[in-house]
């Protein structure tokens, strides 16, 4: 019998576990490929807001395949015929974050579906006192029964990994949450910010005059190109103040064909116009896409065939 | 309820939901729908009568489903 020379041996065991653990992450990234519906070698960042009437959604993946998406629509419908066909037609069949801004009807209806329809990595909530919709709390039952991570949204405090190259910051709300303004469940939602390389996208849920004053008394950088528009465009959000630290080039508003509150605001509209912001409509553009190369965007719509490049 | 805060709806139709319930389309004056199963409407009411409608606070409901979900959110979130 003969007998292997020591060191060839251990030789071929360091080759076989340097190949395994090759295959591994080659299985790993083909995995989250695979889940997240990224097009390997594609270094761009996508950033949608999905047309679904007078709500919100939005849709971000990073090039390194980390998925999240940003509210859920008005009602089952909207996470049902919409926001699940959406993401199955990207190729995603996972999101690892599902950030509810605050618990109005409008960003948690379409929740509980959503979460029926597709796994989620991990819930981000605004964790508001007092609050009593049901679809919220039909979402928190459903993170509870699915052993969905929770994570409460507070500024600084709450990290969410969108992968190598991708920063998100949880700019808003902070603690002690706001007591007073004309809708305190507005006021305390969650504002992010997304920066792949020089590009930033402002997501200002529907926060209005007092969160935004709160948010520019930090005195912070929070300069971006894209903002998705606060309130769906309401009057009492987007002051001049908060345009001019925001500096977006970009507005996006999700807002409903012909809805009964009268938005977008002119007087908005008006503000985002004196600043030579391009503003796109879901009601008139549908879905509006962002492409981000870390250095450019490119802005994209379903209808209208609108589309314009920025840096 | 009379006086300025009253509000009335027509019961326009009743229609049938995929599972075969029967739905109440309630129409208000500006235009406005509801929905709602017809088991809900008053005894006797039907198509083209006119409902008012009242609107009452349930403290104790209120408190309930508030507690129902902060007992989820403390689950959940701790604090």
């Amino acid at each position: 019998m003969r007998r292997g020379n020591p060191n060839r041996i251990a030789l071929s065991l360091l080759l076989l576990a340097v190949v395994a653990a090759v295959v591994a992450a080659w299985f790993l990234v083909a995995d989250s490929v695979r889940r997240s519906g990224a097009i390997p070698g594609d270094t761009s960042a996508l950033l949608t807001v999905l047309d679904v009437g007078q709500a919100d959604s939005i849709f971000v993946r990073t090039p390194a395949g980390r998925t999240m998406l940003v509210d859920a629509g008005n009602e089952r419908a909207d996470a049902e015929k919409v926001i699940l066909p959406f993401l199955a037609r990207q190729g995603v069949a996972k999101l690892d974050y599902l950030v509810l801004t605050h618990p109005d009807q409008d960003h948690v209806g379409g929740m509980p579906a959503l979460l029926d329809g597709i796994p989620v990595g991990a819930f981000v909530d605004s964790v508001q006192p007092g609050i009593t919709n049901q679809a919220y709390n039909q979402a928190l039952q459903r993170v509870q029964s699915k052993g969905i991570t929770p994570i409460k949204a507070r500024r600084g405090k709450a990290e969410l990994d969108l992968g190598t190259g991708v920063q998100l910051q949880i700019l808003e709300p902070e603690d002690p949450l706001l007591t007073a303004g004309s809708s305190v469940a507005n006021e305390n939602g969650v504002v992010v910010r997304v920066t792949y390389g020089s590009v930033s996208a402002l997501l200002a849920a529907d926060i209005g005059k007092e969160g935004e004053e709160r948010l520019l008394a930090h005195n912070e950088n929070i300069r971006s190109q894209i903002l998705k528009v606060g309130h769906h465009g309401s009057e009492t959000s987007s002051s001049n103040e908060f345009l001019a630290a925001v500096n977006p080039e970009v507005g996006l508003i999700s807002v409903g064909a012909g809805n009964s509150y009268g938005l977008p605001k002119t007087q908005t509209l008006q503000r985002l116009q004196r600043r030579n912001v391009a503003t796109y409509r879901t009601d008139q553009n549908g879905i509006i896409s962002v492409r981000i190369d870390g250095r450019a965007y490119t802005v994209s719509t379903e209808r209208q065939g609108e589309k314009r490049d920025g840096r | 309820m009379a006086g300025s805060r009253a509000l009335w709806a027509t019961v326009d139709r009743i229609e049938e939901d995929e599972r075969g319930e029967k739905i109440a389309v309630l129409l208000f004056d500006d235009g406005q729908q509801l929905h709602l199963p017809a088991r809900l409407l008053p005894q006797g009411s039907g198509p083209q009568q006119l409902l008012e409608v009242a609107f009452q606070v349930d403290p104790k409901e209120t408190a309930r489903r508030a507690a129902e979900i902060r007992r989820r959110q403390q689950q959940l979130f701790g604090d």
